[in-house]
């Protein structure tokens, strides 16, 4: 049952998506509400439909061939380890549970209960772990769009980035400096969603540092210093909250005033003083 | 009369008010340390890892990095909290740069071209080729730079040249980059570089970028100003733009200009001003004179008056000025509205669009005119400022003079007085320097690629830290052509194989960034210095010991001019007792600093025209500092933001508010130019129907030869493409990813056709970026050049567009 649902949701979202240019779609997806109510005003709506969509295929029929696409190819992988989807929509199906909604809109109310149970063994931490290295150079380096993007404006990075959005097993984490405006100035895609002919392809022997956790703690049960810096992240829920990888999740996130109890380790307070330029 | 002393007393009284006005202005925003940033100072804390200041390796904005070493190897880059310029942040290219040193084919021994193949050879050998190709014939060898050369570098190139050889063929790379920019400031306040500084982006109301992808092209920079909307400030971007990119996305007005018509735009804005009788007379008389392009046109021009100027900017009325540009007659009234609005502080900002330019010269006398006409000037946030696209075009280039004119300290070799005041500091015999200017890069290379029997060829150049084989323009006349001239030696030091390399018969294998010791200057005149962190891979060396070490062989082979007068070495150092070092041996090279020693000779220069620099052990304590740098009373050191500005530059003559004291008339005036729009000297035809543009993307620097070795940057922007508009690829039947031939009177090249991409250009218009190797696009551009500047113009050629079928 659920899973037909799931298809049948899946080929309006297609219905959706092919007709997305004509501004009539919308409409034929909504008229399902005035079906059983009004009939008559069911058939008109539906034949303007149809002859709408005619009208519409009329003028693309009669369009020259040759109209450049606005979709370019789908991108290569980055790498054999950093998953890359076609769009936003087959997001959901790289997961193992599938979400039988499309919309971002609706996307954003699909979180975890404050107070439900957080499993989490080192493994799922490793996994975690693992996942966000893929898309860094090293612990350090701005993380990589592991998806298109539409390049034009970030607004568009937050639709899904300002609150943060679980699609399947995969995370769009909340934006941990809000700060800051100009995200492709760091955050570049994998793989290029423009042309990709051979290029000059020179091996690079740069060997980053790794992650610097896990944190430490004084004694048994004490809270864990942060393993890591600070520098740019003003919001632990980003990475750490409801929305988050599965192994990094919190346990405990009604707790909101994380450093409270989870020090910056004395290590860490290293000064500019303290080096010696 | 009474009408007069009363205009006196209250131009008097205003006189004082805006300089109490200035004063006050700088007081209130005193220099107090770099603001500390959300997240605190810490740095990462990683066992083993030692982290140490550098300025980036890349453009002209001079982020300072924190590199982090671990075991020998750069491990990870994070922004430096304490850089006033990026306060900790980067862009995408900043935070790889550490990566920039392993790519896996990095040059790591001298190879010589022996039966067409490149054969590892020793330094030794290396350096004897050299030494002995310039003994044989010193006035046929030139020296092609970079503004990406360290100080000490560029200072050691020069001083070789001019100083040892008498040659004055050196020339750097930043003459196709910022020379325009340079002749703009030289010819408006009388003495090279931007007066103010990056300060003016925290706090203009307005930014008017004039052809200046600034989005891409300095992103923390364009950070610093969109950032602070989300802190409720308001600040209006307007983009004068031939395309629309991520800098439009962001901008609240975008005006697509037709090439070249910025300085019809320009005198548009002057003429409205005077129409509006809104501009600033009381500043203009002040510190002002008019000046006139001269028939034919000239550098200095010639004066006019108040009259001449008005009535030749009277040709410029928004009507006509709307045919020539394609600006809407509102848009260019809102420009005028925007320079008459004294209360609004204007920054503007220009990069290669406006000095890429056939009337380069020209555009940067005009803008600076706008701002001193409207008064517009002088203030935090208010004013015009050149960019740099290179980390050091203003440290090295413009501050030690490697321009086939120039001596350190803005002196010029064709001025006796600058000859000599250099041989005083270089301790050479009378006459030692060459008096006639060397040949612009243009002419340099053209004069290689001449056969050796012509009049004034050049036979062998020695390039450093540059792809010149990719980077000038018209390549097959100014580059390729040496393939087939069999007596040309061509010296090149790089750090990777580059389109140079491929014809080079001698190649250096050199030290990257952090390897050595170096020393940049931004864009704003901050002087910059980092110390060597890691070893150079294999037999590797810095390229400033290079330049040492043939001087030296020169000296052995008795070239005289590698003694001073005194019979010693030019480049002598001595220990602490007093015993000389070799530092022509690679082995004793870091016994001592030699940057220091170069920088703390070279910086004699710097006070004769109020350019003081700090001493090297103030920069080693600094994120860089901006000159002039003055000693106080106190015995620190105080760096300046504004010059010509009371209250900010200590020369200021107390009481006069602005004092341009190397005005050209020497009466502390600036010039307040008019130059005539002139059209380019090649534009679309019937048979050449497209404008061609050229440029960078954000992922690559330059000629890509660092950045194209970084994986995330390069998988992210693979390859060159031709930017093409959606009605234009429909009338050609080209989609989205097919390849197209692009055909200019010089060339002609296979591109993949990009469409509603990452920018767009407007119908008749394609863009290409030249980072590249696999897709020269300098083989279809014009090397056409500004007339004083003697920069080409990348911006703009005609261009044939088929599709391949």
């Amino acid at each position: 049952m659920r899973r037909t649902d799931y298809e049948n949701n899946l080929r309006i979202d297609e219905m959706k998506s092919t007709n997305r240019s004509s501004p009539s779609s919308n409409d034929s997806s909504d008229a399902p509400a005035n079906v059983t109510t009004k009939p008559s005003r069911w058939i008109t709506f539906v034949c303007a439909c149809i002859m709408g969509l005619a009208f519409v295929g009329f003028l693309l029929g009669i369009r020259p061939q040759s109209t450049p696409p606005s979709v370019s190819k789908a991108p290569e992988m980055a790498d054999s380890t950093a998953a890359t989807v076609k769009d936003y929509r087959s997001l959901g199906k790289t997961g193992a549970s599938r979400i039988p909604v499309s919309l971002i809109s609706e996307l954003k109310f699909l979180k975890p209960d404050l107070f439900s149970k957080v499993d989490r063994t080192d493994e799922m931490k490793a996994d975690a772990l693992a996942d966000r290295a893929k898309v860094r150079a090293y612990d350090g380096a701005p993380p990589m769009v592991p998806h298109p993007i539409d390049q034009q404006s970030a607004a568009s990075c937050l639709a899904c980035h300002a609150q943060g959005i679980v699609i399947g097993q995969r995370v769009a984490t909340r934006i941990s400096h809000p700060h800051y405006t100009s995200c492709t100035q760091c955050h570049i895609e994998t793989s290029t969603s423009g042309p990709n002919e051979p290029a000059l392809v020179v091996e690079n022997e740069f060997a980053g540092i790794d992650r610097s956790g896990p944190g430490v703690r004084a004694l048994v049960g004490s809270p864990p210093v942060i393993p890591h810096t600070t520098w740019m992240r003003t919001d632990c829920l980003s990475c750490h909250g409801l929305v988050a990888r599965a192994g990094i999740r919190t346990t405990h996130p009604w707790l909101s005033n994380c450093q409270q109890c989870h020090a910056p380790s004395a290590e860490l307070d290293q000064k500019y003083a303290s080096i010696p330029h | 009369m009474t009408h007069d002393r009363r205009a006196f007393i209250k131009s008097t009284a205003m006189a004082a008010a805006t300089s109490l006005a200035a004063k006050h202005t700088f007081a209130a925003d005193p220099p107090s340390g770099p603001p500390v940033p959300p997240g605190g100072n810490e740095l990462p804390q990683v066992p083993g890892v030692v982290w140490n200041k550098a300025p980036c390796r890349f453009c002209g904005t001079g982020c300072h990095v924190q590199v982090g070493v671990k075991d020998g190897r750069v491990v990870a880059v994070t922004g430096d909290r304490q850089a006033e310029v990026n306060k900790g942040l980067l862009c995408v290219k900043g935070y790889h740069t550490g990566m920039i040193l392993y790519g896996q084919d990095r040059l790591r021994t001298p190879m010589l071209r022996k039966n067409g193949q490149l054969v590892p050879i020793s330094w030794e050998e290396a350096i004897n080729v050299i030494a002995e190709r310039i003994n044989a014939s010193p006035e046929t060898f030139a020296f092609y730079g970079s503004g990406q050369w360290t100080i000490p570098e560029g200072y050691a190139a020069n001083k070789f040249m001019k100083g040892g050889l008498a040659n004055n063929h050196i020339e750097p790379n930043a003459r196709l980059c910022m020379a325009s920019a340079v002749t703009g400031y030289i010819s408006t306040y009388g003495v090279d570089e931007p007066y103010n500084c990056f300060d003016d982006l925290d706090h203009c109301d307005v930014l008017l970028l004039w052809g200046n992808n600034f989005a891409e092209m300095h992103p923390v920079l364009f950070s610093r100003v969109v950032d602070r909307r989300l802190r409720g400030e308001k600040v209006t971007l307007i983009d004068l733009t031939t395309r629309t990119t991520r800098t439009s996305q962001q901008s609240d007005h975008v005006m697509l200009m037709q090439p070249q018509s910025d300085l019809a735009i320009a005198n548009c804005i002057a003429n409205q001003l005077i129409e509006r009788n809104a501009w600033d007379k009381e500043f203009v008389t002040k510190h002002c004179n008019f000046r006139g392009p001269g028939s034919p046109q000239t550098l200095m021009g010639e004066p006019i008056s108040l009259e001449q100027y008005q009535s030749s900017v009277a040709d410029y009325t928004v009507e006509k000025v709307a045919q020539i540009s394609g600006l809407s007659v509102e848009q260019l009234r809102l420009l005028g509205d925007v320079f008459a609005d004294k209360n609004k502080k204007i920054t503007s900002l220009w990069c290669m669009g406006m000095n890429q330019h056939t009337q380069g010269t020209a555009i940067n006398n005009l803008v600076h005119a706008i701002h001193l006409l409207s008064g517009h000037w002088g203030k935090i946030g208010d004013g015009p400022q050149s960019l740099t696209g290179q980390p050091s075009a203003c440290g090295t280039v413009r501050e030690t003079g490697t321009l086939a004119h120039a001596l350190p300290g803005d002196l010029r070799v064709d001025d006796e007085k600058g000859r000599h005041i250099t041989e005083d500091i270089w301790k050479l015999p009378p006459g030692r320097i060459n008096p006639k200017p060397g040949y612009h890069t243009v002419q340099l290379w053209e004069k290689f690629c001449s056969p050796s029997s012509a009049e004034g060829a050049i036979n062998t150049i020695w390039v450093q830290v540059t792809n010149p084989g990719q980077s000038l323009p018209n390549l097959s006349k100014l580059f390729d052509k040496k393939a087939e001239l069999a007596d040309k030696f061509l010296i090149v030091s790089d750090v990777y194989p580059t389109a140079t390399t491929a014809l080079a018969d001698l190649v250096l294998p050199s030290a990257l960034w952090v390897e050595k010791n170096g020393m940049f200057g931004n864009s704003e005149r901050r002087t910059q210095q980092w110390f060597r962190m890691v070893e150079p891979p294999g037999e590797a060396r810095d390229d400033c010991w290079q330049i040492l070490a043939v001087a030296h062989r020169l000296l052995e082979l008795g070239h005289a001019g590698m003694k001073d007068r005194d019979g010693q070495f030019i480049f002598q150092q001595l220990d602490e007792n007093t015993q000389q070092v070799p530092v022509w041996d690679w082995s004793q090279y870091y016994r001592i600093n030699v940057d220091e020693r170069l920088y703390e000779e070279y910086r004699a220069f710097s006070n004769i025209k109020h350019k003081h620099l700090a001493p090297y052990s103030e920069l080693v304590k600094s994120r860089g500092l901006r000159w002039p740098v003055v000693e106080q009373a106190d015995g620190t050191y105080q760096e300046t933001r504004y010059r010509f500005v009371e209250g900010s530059d200590p020369f200021v003559k107390p009481g006069s508010g602005f004092q341009f004291y190397h005005s050209v008339t020497k009466d502390d005036k600036a010039f307040l130019w008019f130059r005539p729009y002139v059209p380019p000297p090649e534009m679309p035809d019937s048979e050449y129907p497209f404008w061609l543009d050229t440029g960078r993307v954000l992922e690559h620097w330059h000629t890509g030869t660092m950045t194209m070795r970084v994986p995330q940057l390069r998988r992210a922007m693979p390859t060159a493409y031709v930017e093409i508009n959606r009605e234009d690829a429909t009338a050609l039947g080209v989609r989205n990813g097919e390849r197209v031939k692009l055909t200019t009177r010089r060339g002609e090249l296979t591109l993949v056709a990009w469409v509603d991409g990452r920018a767009s250009c407007p119908p008749g218009h394609v863009f290409v970026p030249f980072f590249d190797e696999q897709k020269l696009i300098n083989l279809l551009t014009l090397e056409a050049h500004c007339p004083f500047s003697k920069e080409p113009d990348y911006k703009k050629c005609a261009v044939r567009i088929t599709k391949i079928t």
